[in-house]
């Protein structure tokens, strides 16, 4: 059934393309959402548990939001921005590079997973006019260092980001000692390599660290009850890292001590929250309810700030050719707002988009990274990711 | 808009005195919008607390009416207009208006009110007396500043999402022209003489200043501070002194307000405030600047003579806009 109705809706959009009057703009520029085609994330079920930091929809919505709201900016000036979407399998980059072309695709929105993000980077190689990549749903840090690529924006904040955002607070609040638990899957020992630099960085502690299961069978009681993980040693915070979110959804209040569950349950590091009430925030986070009936999440941020970026690059430039307008946006000279307080521009050395990142729980935003009195030579953002001389990234 | 104010205050305390009813004129008091007190905070000139003057939800700008006799306070929250009489200490009546009212302007013969409505990316005008909408212009996303010229004839508003400075015709009731500025453009000030309007960028830590015959920006005033970075630099507030001297402008997350000479288009110096310094407002006599501090909730007090901050004093809940009489 759903590989039915993606089907029905490419068709609906070659049509939908064959009927544009094209040649009437000045410069008509085609965003291309590309998504997976029956992306487990999406799924129903996956959906209603509602797990913090996990994305609750599509990112059509909120790109489209932000292509409204320089329409009349970018219209004056003879520009007009269109969006298109597009279901892929995953599979084959070349046939994913036809459809690019075929659509005329300047701009692309990847709503994809790690190992299709880096086929992707490998497959521009063999094109001549590559459009600018906006990754908007992937948080690996792979694809900021090792794996990084000249064309790439990232403005969904970098699981390193995230983890030092985190870091931060703790170290704030002096609040050091660390139980760390981490899941089974291969996902969590990535994020556990991740963490464990920011406690490293920040000056925190682990005073213990143990591996959880999801199970009810009292032989692995050990690793599974809550209580039993948490007892000892003494520490200051319970963090838990979790990339399916079910386990660390249960943890906050089914410790053993009284002590508060940061990382994948608890205190949350994200790109966006609903509760956040500066910064011209509420009104985004409205306008989005507004369409949806959902609150606005991180991975909806993203595509809005995605799209955004390269709406205001044009609106400052109206004449600029793609190529002029990616170097702007990332070399950082392109000043962004996203309704976080501060501008926010992309760093060169690897395209991740530098930004505040929030410290929030179920009903509200505790407090915002970087947090008051971190230092840096340049730019305070700049405390959060990877930084300029540290950056593995070569292709920049 | 200050010096309308100041003009209207004047008239108010001079009329008051004539009728020898001198308990009219509370003079010399310093009236701060308090938006989670849901009250306006009423001072002494010297930051003595009298007491609040509850008003509709989450009050915002301010201005003075009916010969500084009342106040009128947006209502980001309610909805509406609130109107406040300062000498009965309550809100007496509201002009309803679409949703979240943030900063308006009144048409100099006080008849009509030009609201930027965030929510609906529209600058509406409203007939006060029978308080109905009159007309409605659209504008870029999130309008915030609102300013009417002395004439009548034009009303400005910003959007802060397009980065641009909205131009309304109020006899044709439409946009003729816009007027592209720096980034987060909010609060407007404009020189007596009219020829300069003043707009603070929020996110360019600048001034634009707009030649209001060409229709252009002229000049973009930045503001640097030592130690400082650009990112902290908010400039938002802001007030041009009655003589067209000298421009008062608040910088946000800087925690200080800088003092610009008009004519030369230069800061003379910068004072410090509180957390995060925002709304200002000027006394009657021009001797007293007041800035409010919308994260440290307190007001900072300025002797303008010597450019020095007297002293600061606690103001409700999220302060906002500042008024004098």
């Amino acid at each position: 059934m759903a590989a039915c109705r993606s089907g029905f809706v490419r068709r609906l959009f070659a049509w939908v393309a064959l009927l544009l009057p094209v040649s009437v703009w000045a410069a008509s520029w085609q965003i291309l959402v590309v998504g997976l085609r029956d992306d487990p994330r999406y799924e129903r079920k996956t959906l209603e548990q509602a797990f913090i930091g996990k994305p609750t929809g599509r990112p059509l919505v909120a790109a489209q939001i932000a292509i409204d709201e320089l329409k009349d900016n970018l219209q004056d000036a003879g520009n007009q921005l269109k969006l298109q979407d597009l279901q892929w399998d995953g599979k084959s980059t070349t046939e994913l590079l036809a459809e690019i072309n075929k659509r005329k695709a300047q701009v692309l929105l990847l709503d994809l997973p790690l190992e299709q993000q880096k086929a992707l980077m490998e497959a521009f190689a063999k094109i001549s006019t590559a459009p600018i990549v906006f990754n908007i749903s992937e948080s690996n840090d792979t694809l900021r260092s090792t794996s990084c690529h000249p064309h790439w924006l990232h403005t969904l904040p970098s699981e390193r980001m995230l983890a030092d955002a985190m870091a931060q607070w703790l170290a704030a609040r002096n609040w050091r000692d660390v139980i760390l638990l981490v899941g089974p899957e291969p996902q969590d020992q990535a994020l556990r390599a991740i963490w464990i630099a920011s406690i490293k960085r920040f000056g925190l502690k682990v005073k213990a660290e143990r591996k959880f299961v999801l199970s009810g069978d009292p032989r692995q009681r050990e690793a599974s009850n809550p209580k039993l993980l948490t007892a000892e040693p003494a520490h200051d915070v319970v963090m838990v890292l979790d990339s399916v979110g079910e386990f660390a959804k249960g943890l906050p209040f089914n410790t053993a001590l009284p002590r508060p569950v940061v990382g994948s349950g608890g205190l949350v590091p994200l790109a966006w929250h609903t509760s956040w009430e500066r910064y011209g925030a509420p009104q985004l986070s409205h306008r989005f309810q507004k369409l949806t009936n959902k609150q606005m999440a991180s991975q909806d941020w993203a595509s809005w700030m995605a799209v955004k970026s390269f709406a205001t690059a044009l609106d400052d430039e109206p004449k600029a050719n793609l190529a002029q307008l990616l170097h702007k946006l990332r070399s950082g000279q392109t000043t962004l707002d996203g309704f976080k307080g501060t501008a926010l521009s992309f760093r060169p050395w690897d395209g991740q988009l530098r930004q505040g990142i929030f410290m929030a729980h179920g009903q509200a935003v505790a407090g915002m990274a970087p947090v008051e009195g971190v230092l840096h030579p340049k730019e305070i953002l700049d405390t959060l990711g990877a930084d300029e001389p540290e950056s593995l990234c070569k292709r920049r | 808009m200050q010096f309308m104010t100041t003009y209207s205050t004047l008239s108010r305390c001079a009329a008051a005195l004539i009728l020898a009813a001198s308990a009219q004129c509370t003079w010399a008091e310093v009236f701060v919008s308090s938006e989670k007190d849901n009250a306006i905070v009423v001072l002494h000139n010297d930051g003595t607390f009298i007491k609040n003057i509850p008003t509709c939800k989450r009050p915002r700008h301010m201005q003075w009416v009916n010969a500084g006799q009342q106040i009128m306070v947006a209502c980001g929250n309610s909805d509406q207009i609130g109107m406040v009489d300062v000498a009965a200490g309550k809100q007496v009546d509201a002009l309803p208006t679409s949703e979240s009212p943030e900063i308006f302007a009144l048409s100099p013969d006080g008849k009509t009110a030009y609201v930027s409505i965030e929510e609906a990316s529209q600058m509406t005008a409203y007939d006060i007396a029978s308080k109905k909408p009159v007309f409605s212009v659209k504008t870029g996303a999130e309008p915030e500043g609102v300013l009417a010229t002395p004439d009548g004839k034009l009303v400005y508003v910003t959007s802060e999402v397009t980065n641009s400075v909205h131009i309304v015709d109020v006899a044709g009731r439409k946009q003729i022209g816009m007027v592209k500025v720096g980034k987060r453009p909010r609060r407007f000030a404009l020189t007596p003489n009219g020829a300069e309007l003043w707009v603070t960028n929020e996110l360019s830590a600048s001034v634009s200043i707009i030649n209001t015959a060409s229709r252009t920006v002229k000049h973009t005033l930045m503001f640097e501070i030592a130690g400082m970075r650009k990112n902290d630099i908010s400039p938002v507030g802001m007030l041009i002194t009655p003589d067209g001297k000298t421009a008062w402008v608040a910088l946000g997350r800087a925690n200080h307000v800088a003092e610009v000479d008009v004519a030369t288009h230069t800061v003379r110096k910068v004072i410090l405030a509180g957390k995060r310094a925002w709304g200002v407002g000027l006394s009657s006599d021009g001797s007293r600047l007041y800035v409010a501090n919308g994260l440290s909730d307190d007001l900072t007090i300025v002797d303008v003579a010597s450019g020095k901050a007297l002293k600061t004093v606690p103001a409700g809940r999220v302060p906002h806009s500042v008024i004098t009489n």
